[in-house]
């Protein structure tokens, strides 16, 4: 009870309220880029990519040995890492474009790879929980203050979401991209390579991950088991917006990860996902397709 | 007639081998625990099985279902102890935790009753986290991280033997008829006048309610008999193990690993199909363990192998191993093709 109490305290205090919505946006804004990929995968082969956070798994200890071995800048990280996962992801292609348009052989056969990928973590480094020792300087704003990693996290969330609305609205490819989601026979018909258009896909997708990974690492701990959990809420936030949506994904990252953080203010921190899929639920209930769902 | 002595031998060979092999091993408790295993899993398979393979929900939370009846018997063992702790009540638990999974599969039923398709899976994946993570915080209901311990049940005396729960063999008869009898009502099922309403909502929702199939009452009804089937299993399960917790570990009765385990096993054997289940069970539990004892240098290498396999298994063997015996028997001469 005084819990509770403690927590209508909490919520009463503007500093805390605005601190943890500012945090629920970056963390949101982190997992969008997360959950981008992942519909972009959904849009394009109707696969559900449950190994999504296993590749984000791989690049927290992609980072986390850049970092710690050879000192890299965090900056730096965001290039190497996505030049590491790119050719990963269209190695990935070839596995994942078999399970084209069959729902249950997606999740078999990436969950086979997430089991897969997460064991070989931990034969290969141990079970340990580790995070880089990164230098992270508080900047104040007069009556909040936030970590220097936060900003930055936020600023390449924002870049990388807005470079890839871009992309897929403005851009030629984009435009294939889209068209190959909405129905692969036409656009083969109209002269587009359906397969090197999902390799392309699946091999940003996955690299966005590695990049997502290399950021995530600064403000959180590593370990083998991480990425089924990031798997879970990233799948959630691509529903909520809307399978196969990018402005959904978006949107649903920001309102569940605003969400969790505010409730997780407020009562036992443990319980605070139970807040996002609460509102998961009830926006299904209301919208069975999800907000920006076909 | 000949048709008909065939179905009968498919059926008669199993049984007989599944009453007779138990006699003869009984000294190995160690493989006599691995039919148990598997005999558990495939009657928590087939809950799946109905649930997917017939009507088409694909659901990702069974695991809430096994999870709900294996918590009604250590909620009933913890808070009623002087009824359910050691005595003979807890059979009745069974029952109760396969009423309870029963009723929250109706509750799930009627939330979700417009979603569909993939998201009725992620919706199922969030009711069944929703109640792991209460389970794991209200520790003064359900002891939290902790788990209950559930006692065996006591022996039963009769005036010809004594029925020993601590052994493996009267564990092993009992799985095995829960397993014949899951089996029975999905052959049935699929046999009967349900059986086509639920394929037919598998096939084409909206076409089947616009021929007049009320296919809210028979999305509840797969519900309801899958939730049941689940629950059964679960409850089973939590009397046989002695112990379960919430964790989000592999093993953990309400984590998203034991639904998974559902569906490999139906992949494995053939979604839809009546023995399907059982064959997956078998080659689940047999490799897995075969490949955990003969890689237990390093832990983890065991785990690598089986996701090998399940990705070389969706690659060659697409429709599960039932499945693809049926399709070669359909490839067999002097029958019509359509």
């Amino acid at each position: 009870m005084w819990k509770f109490f403690w927590g209508v305290c909490v919520m009463l205090s503007p500093t805390l309220l605005i601190a943890s919505l500012i945090h629920g946006i970056i963390l949101g804004c982190l997992y969008a880029v997360i959950a981008i990929g992942m519909n972009l995968i959904y849009g394009i082969l109707g696969a559900k990519n449950i190994a999504h956070g296993d590749f984000v798994m791989l690049g927290m200890f992609a980072a986390y040995w850049l970092i710690t071995l050879y000192n890299v800048n965090p900056f730096l990280m965001i290039p190497i890492t996505f030049l590491i996962f790119l050719p990963i992801g269209f190695i990935y292609t070839r596995l994942i474009g078999k399970t084209l348009g069959d729902m249950t052989g997606s999740i078999l056969v990436t969950f086979g790879l997430s089991t897969i990928l997460m064991n070989m973590a931990r034969i290969v480094w141990g079970a340990d929980f580790r995070s880089p020792s990164v230098p992270s300087v508080i900047i104040s704003f007069g009556f909040m203050s936030i970590s220097n990693l936060y900003l930055l996290i936020f600023i390449v969330a924002i870049i990388l979401t807005i470079a890839l609305h871009i992309f897929l609205t403005k851009s030629k490819v984009g435009t294939a991209i889209r068209a190959t989601g909405q129905d692969a026979e036409a656009a083969s018909s109209l002269g587009i390579n359906i397969r090197w258009i999902r390799t392309l896909t699946v091999g940003i997708a996955i690299g966005l991950a590695g990049v997502c990974g290399s950021l995530f690492v600064l403000i959180y701990y590593t370990h083998p088991y991480v990425g089924i959990s990031v798997t879970l809420t990233a799948l959630m936030m691509c529903v909520v917006g809307g399978l196969g949506s990018v402005k959904g994904a978006f949107i649903g990252s920001l309102i569940i990860g605003i969400a969790q953080n505010l409730s997780g203010a407020f009562i036992p921190f443990g319980l605070a996902p139970v807040v996002g899929f609460i509102i998961f639920l009830l926006i299904l209930i209301v919208r069975p397709k999800g907000l920006f769902g076909v | 007639m000949v048709r008909i002595s065939i179905q009968i031998v498919r059926w008669i060979i199993p049984i007989l081998l599944g009453l007779i092999v138990p006699l003869i091993i009984q000294e190995q408790s160690y493989i006599l625990h691995l039919f148990i295993l598997t005999f558990l899993y495939a009657f928590f398979a087939q809950s799946w099985n109905i649930l997917m393979g017939f009507a088409g929900q694909a659901s990702l939370g069974q695991a809430l279902f096994f999870g709900m009846g294996s918590y009604t018997v250590g909620l009933l063992v913890l808070h009623l102890p002087h009824y359910f702790k050691g005595s003979n009540l807890i059979w009745l638990g069974i029952i109760i935790g396969g009423a309870i999974a029963l009723l929250v599969g109706l509750a799930i039923g009627i939330i979700t009753f417009r979603i569909r398709g993939p998201y009725f899976a992620l919706a199922t994946i969030a009711s069944l986290e929703i109640v792991r993570l209460i389970f794991l915080y209200t520790e003064n209901f359900t002891q939290g991280g902790i788990g209950i311990i559930i006692p065996h049940p006591p022996e039963i005396t009769t005036p010809f033997f004594i029925i020993d729960f601590i052994e493996k063999m009267p564990h092993y008869y009992i799985t095995f008829f829960m397993l014949l009898i899951s089996c029975t009502i999905v052959y049935i099922l699929s046999k009967s006048k349900y059986g086509l309403l639920f394929l037919s909502i598998k096939e084409d929702e909206d076409a089947a309610s616009s021929l007049g199939v009320n296919s809210f009452r028979i999305r509840l009804l797969a519900m309801a008999i899958s939730g049941f089937i689940a629950g059964i299993a679960g409850a089973y399960y939590a009397i046989y193990m002695g112990f379960i917790d919430p964790s989000f570990e592999p093993g953990g009765v309400l984590t998203l690993f034991t639904s998974v385990d559902a569906i490999i096993i139906c992949l494995i054997g053939g979604i839809g199909t009546v023995p399907g289940p059982f064959i997956g069970a078998l080659i689940k539990v047999m490799v897995g363990e075969y490949l955990r004892v003969s890689f237990g240098w390093k832990s983890g290498v065991d785990l690598v192998i089986f996701g090998a396999l399940l990705i070389i298994f969706y690659l060659f063997v697409p429709k599960g191993i039932s499945g693809s015996l049926s399709l070669i028997r359909e490839k067999r001469p002097f029958k019509l093709k359509r």
